[in-house]
């Protein structure tokens, strides 16, 4: 993607659970983390709505508990994904919320807003947490923030990343990057260690988040940040392990108090808080206590969980972790101890004995722990969104090669897939490779392009196709070319050629099956800008209420003081005290529902008021 | 030096856009080993820097984006991808007749002539 040169551009890591803002800041010659208005640095990817307003971040997540089936999380989990993915119906039956099939099989979250029914897909509600990691950005520098570098799990496919850069275009931001999220670990310790950086560095990236689960081993050479290969699974992280211990407490409340929480999704969302805590507990405790009042029923829930059956809950989840290192080390042909620095990244890489279990497999080799693991992936963002602006000053000198987390090819005769480009090819890369027709006297041949790793092409993610015709009549095997071309985005373009006609066609894979649509994407960012539109009416309107109250209770205290009192015409003191009644009437009554024109005219009054008989008083 | 392997790297650069094409016919750019400014015995660190070298000038985050150096970079990029696996690299070498191990057939005593084509400088 071309340079741009519209001022600032922000890294931006849109997690699962959470998400973080940072910027390059070439005064300080610094990445700044940027914290949010509650004065922290990660921001719960979450958005609620309610009959009066939206919600984003952590307004919204303190309120899940009362409003769990309008409170939207794990937008991550659903996007590029179908309806019919075993994973989403699986998933969806921990969500509280409801989530239904919509048009080409694709998930559309339900929910309740002021009343209606609305639906959202996923790319909508990440847009949402977007615009909310933006706005922190522009409240920081105090400037307008246009571009940014998002990043995505290493392991994401097509789909996925596609559907990422949608909801930036629904945000109304220009993501000038998509990177993955361990590549930008990779920088952020690889600039934190430069120093004693002598001769080349192999580093094992372990990124273990809320939702997704990624390793890469890079080599680091002066400013050049190779990817060897790269493994993971995109539904794999801190949730998981959530709800392994939601499970494992609602069978324990079945067996002791015999009742059956699990078709209540307030109990289920305050016992899953009360996990998630005690989790965090259990990296520094050896047991922890579970403790929810009321939880059902007017039950009150208190338990506890060692570490040692935490550990064991958990196990399956960490040894799939460990199979994942062994497939990126054997496809990077590289020994586990030709390994530098193991680093670990991500909130869940903080376990205990994700630590030990890490630590045995690289034969007792001490883990990174330098770089913050919440903030390294924003951190690594912010400095390729920084290399990739035009007029930036004293950005660090770094290049990335990066490589494709899954094969790439087409579907031959027999449904075999012919993989084109093998997974951990670095990109960008353009390949073409002949082709024979597969039977005689065939006058076009379709393509049909597959992304991933089994023999069976129809057993791959389909990434689309499209045809060559017009051939002239040839006997089996007549040979045409096929090209696949994949940018410095990883965006897939594919042509081929039939050699003796010239005749020719190309896709870019832009369209595949379950993307959104030009059409539907600037339909979508008409209706962001709805929603936001109402967000700023309701805020103006609270603000408004907020003065109202202010100066009614001034000009309460004022009329409190007799001497004061008594030097008004009885006129006045009766317009004052009723425009202070009808103060109080629209802050508390129902009126609430009323336009706030009403309230802007009221506390002008009201302020009309305060300054002809008390601001000279004072 | 780094100097003169830059200089090297933009002539190429001209031959590889001008087919439009990863793999082109063209006899310099076709030799993977000139391309990066390297003779056929070079070691894997010596192919390693080269294209590390080559990689700063024309990765496109840092071309800003310039097709041609874009195309270019694909074409180093495939070519270190053969180079720096034994494997195929070892085929590359064969094909070419770079391998050690290859030999000329025109050189070749041990295999039969047919006398209709013949090298002229060994006869």
């Amino acid at each position: 993607m071309a340079k741009e040169d519209q001022g600032l551009a922000i890294g931006i890591d849109l997690g699962t659970t959470y998400s973080c803002v940072a910027v390059w800041r070439q005064d300080h010659c610094r990445v700044d983390i940027i914290h949010n208005d509650q004065g922290h640095n990660t921001t719960p990817s979450f958005v609620a709505f309610t009959d009066q307003e939206r919600m984003i971040g952590n307004a919204a997540k303190n309120q899940a508990a009362t409003n769990p089936q309008n409170t939207v999380f794990d937008a991550k989990r659903l996007i590029g994904r179908k309806y019919s993915d075993p994973v989403v119906q699986k998933d969806m039956m921990l969500w509280p919320f409801k989530v239904v099939a919509g048009a080409n099989d694709k998930p559309m979250i339900t929910l309740n807003y002021k009343g209606k029914e609305k639906q959202f897909c996923a790319e909508e509600i990440s847009s949402m947490v977007l615009v909310k990691m933006r706005q922190i950005a522009e409240d920081y520098l105090e400037t307008k923030v246009k571009n940014a570098v998002v990043t995505v799990p290493a392991y994401f496919n097509d789909s996925q990343r596609k559907s990422t850069i949608d909801a930036g275009t629904i945000a109304g931001l220009n993501i000038i990057r998509i990177i993955n999220e361990p590549t930008a670990a990779a920088i952020a310790y690889g600039l934190d260690r430069r120093i004693n950086c002598a001769g080349e560095r192999n580093i094992f990236i372990f990124d273990l988040g809320g939702g997704t689960f990624d390793v890469s081993i890079l080599t680091i050479k002066g400013k050049i940040f190779q990817v060897k290969a790269t493994a993971g699974n995109t539904h794999l992280g801190g949730e998981d392990i959530d709800n392994r211990m939601v499970n494992y407490f609602v069978e324990k409340i079945k067996k002791e108090k015999k009742v059956h929480i699990s078709g209540n999704p307030r109990a289920l969302r305050r016992l899953r808080s009360a996990c998630e805590r005690a989790k965090r507990t259990l990296s520094h405790a050896v047991s922890a206590t579970i403790e929810v009042d009321g939880l059902f029923n007017g039950i009150d829930f208190c338990s506890s969980i060692t570490r040692a059956k935490f550990e064991e809950i958990n196990m399956e989840l960490f040894n799939q972790c460990m199979e994942t290192i062994e497939r990126c080390l054997a496809d990077a042909k590289m020994e586990k101890r030709s390994m530098h620095d193991v680093v670990l990244v991500g909130g869940s890489s903080r376990i205990p004995k994700v630590q030990e279990l890490l630590q045995d497999f690289f034969e007792r080799k001490d883990l990174c722990k330098s770089i913050n693991p919440d903030e390294a992936v924003a951190y690594g963002a912010a400095v390729q969104a920084a290399l990739l602006s035009v007029g930036i000053k004293n950005v660090p000198d770094v290049v990335l090669l990066d490589v494709i987390p899954l094969s790439l090819g087409i579907e031959t005769k027999g449904d075999i897939m012919s993989v084109m480009i093998p997974r951990n090819t670095t990109i960008p890369v353009k390949r073409t490779l002949p082709y024979g027709i597969a039977y005689d006297n065939q006058s076009s041949v379709e393509i049909v392009v597959y992304e991933g790793e089994r023999t069976r092409a129809s057993e791959n993610n389909l990434l689309g196709s499209f045809s060559l015709s017009g051939f002239p009549k040839a006997p089996r095997g007549h040979p045409f070319d096929v090209c696949f071309a994949i940018d410095e985005n990883g965006i897939l373009s594919v042509s081929a050629k039939e050699k003796t006609t010239g005749i020719s066609n190309k896709i870019i894979i832009t369209n595949d099956i379950g993307r959104l649509s030009t059409e539907e994407i600037y339909r979508m960012i008409q209706k962001a800008e709805e929603y936001k539109a109402e967000d700023k009416k309701f805020l103006r309107k609270a603000e408004t209420i907020n003065k109202i109250d202010y100066y009614a209770y001034k000009i309460k205290k004022a009329l409190e003081n007799e001497n004061f009192s008594l030097k008004l015409w009885s006129e006045d003191r009766k317009k004052i005290s009723s425009a202070v009644t009808k103060a109080t009437e629209l802050r508390d009554g129902d009126e609430q529902e009323e336009e706030i024109d009403v309230f802007e005219d009221h506390l002008e009054e009201l302020i009309n008021l305060f300054e002809r008989f008390f601001e000279e008083s004072d | 030096g780094e100097d003169s392997n830059s200089l090297h790297f933009c002539d190429k650069k001209v031959r590889v856009t001008a087919e439009d094409s990863v793999s082109p016919t063209d006899t310099i750019a076709d030799d993977y080993y000139a391309v990066l400014g390297l003779l056929p015995d070079a070691s894997p660190e010596q192919i390693k820097k080269a294209y590390y070298n080559c990689m700063k000038s024309c990765h496109p985050d840092l071309s800003g984006n310039d097709p041609e150096t874009t195309n270019f970079c694909m074409f180093i990029n495939e070519v270190y991808t053969v180079l720096s696996d034994p494997i195929q690299r070892r085929i590359y070498d064969e094909i070419h007749g770079y391998s050690l191990t290859s030999i000329n057939p025109f050189l070749d005593d041990s295999s039969p002539r047919d006398h209709a084509f013949v090298d002229e400088f060994s006869c």
